[in-house]
């Protein structure tokens, strides 16, 4: 069995969403706004790595038994959602502490630390 | 019948995540950012990972996107909605655009049935199809268990000593 969608769409619509997220975190000035920007970036590797998975190395790693299948390419993929939910956890606090300092959340105005 | 689908799913993820990039209210981008959220649980759905459908749903659509409307609510002032993007966009999309030129150009020609031993055209095809056929349900649930407190242990560790430091720094953070 072939299967009936080819492995480059995915990849352009993970391209696609990297390159959205991409241009979001790169020209908004709300800091909220940049770090849709990188989670929208994260999605885009995440569809990276379970299309790969399931097109080229459905094999690796160990997976139930007599299946013919691994799980590795999830394993991954929910190492990086863990780590991206801690890392918006980190941002969102950081945007709020930086807001009650200095009463806005544009990233123009956050000049602190430059010299 | 796939295909449909998978236009579907994509046509909803890319549409969303331009409403997130385009609009100019920060909360109406956190609502793109959501459906954009969906429609990638369903393409995860259509490649056979169910247990990340049900994961991408819970943290991104749960848990994620409810921490960013917070943080829109907590900070909202009176923000300028005018000008919601800065003066850099000529150079973010030359670079936007030609990452994404990059990235479709490879995943486009390259032959990827070469890159891994038993690639797309040999072992793989057909164990794909023993997958397929075995649903990838349950059984992968109970397997990516297994594997996370086997093989990929280490990891596992690694990454909740960071989700304890974050939740930590966060609250740390957070509150002064």
């Amino acid at each position: 069995m072939t299967p009936s969608i080819p492995l480059w769409w995915y990849l352009i619509l993970a391209a696609g969403l990297f390159s959205l997220g991409l241009y979001g975190a790169l020209t908004r000035r709300n800091a909220v706004n940049v770090l849709m920007g990188i989670e929208l970036m994260l999605n885009g590797v995440n569809v990276n790595t379970v299309a790969l998975w399931r097109y080229i190395t459905p094999t690796a790693g160990s997976g139930p038994a007599g299946a013919g299948f691994g799980v590795d390419g999830q394993v991954f993929v929910i190492i990086v959602i863990a780590l991206a939910a801690a890392e918006a956890a980190v941002g969102l606090a950081l945007i709020i502490s930086i807001f009650r300092a200095r009463r806005t959340v544009e990233l123009d105005d956050f000049s602190l630390m430059r010299g | 019948m796939e295909q449909l689908a998978f236009g579907v799913l994509a046509l909803l993820t890319l549409g969303a995540g331009f409403g997130v990039i385009t609009s100019r209210t920060v909360f109406v981008s956190a609502l793109w950012l959501v459906l954009s959220f969906v429609g990638v649980a369903g393409i995860y759905v259509l490649l056979g990972a169910h247990f990340l459908a049900v994961t991408q749903v819970l943290v991104y659509v749960g848990a994620i996107s409810v921490l960013v409307l917070f943080a829109i609510m907590l900070t909202r002032d009176l923000m300028a909605e005018e000008h919601p993007q800065n003066k850099q966009w000529v150079l973010a999309t030359i670079v936007a655009g030609s990452v994404f030129g990059t990235l479709a150009t490879i995943g486009y020609t390259t032959d990827w049935a070469l890159t891994w031993p038993r690639g797309a055209a040999g072992v793989a095809s057909t164990s794909t199809e023993t997958a397929a056929s075995s649903g990838l349900g349950s059984s992968a649930v109970e397997a990516i268990g297994r594997s996370l407190m086997s093989e990929h242990l280490l990891a596992f560790e690694v990454v909740s000593v960071v989700l304890l430091v974050a939740l930590i720094g966060a609250i740390v953070i957070a509150r002064d």
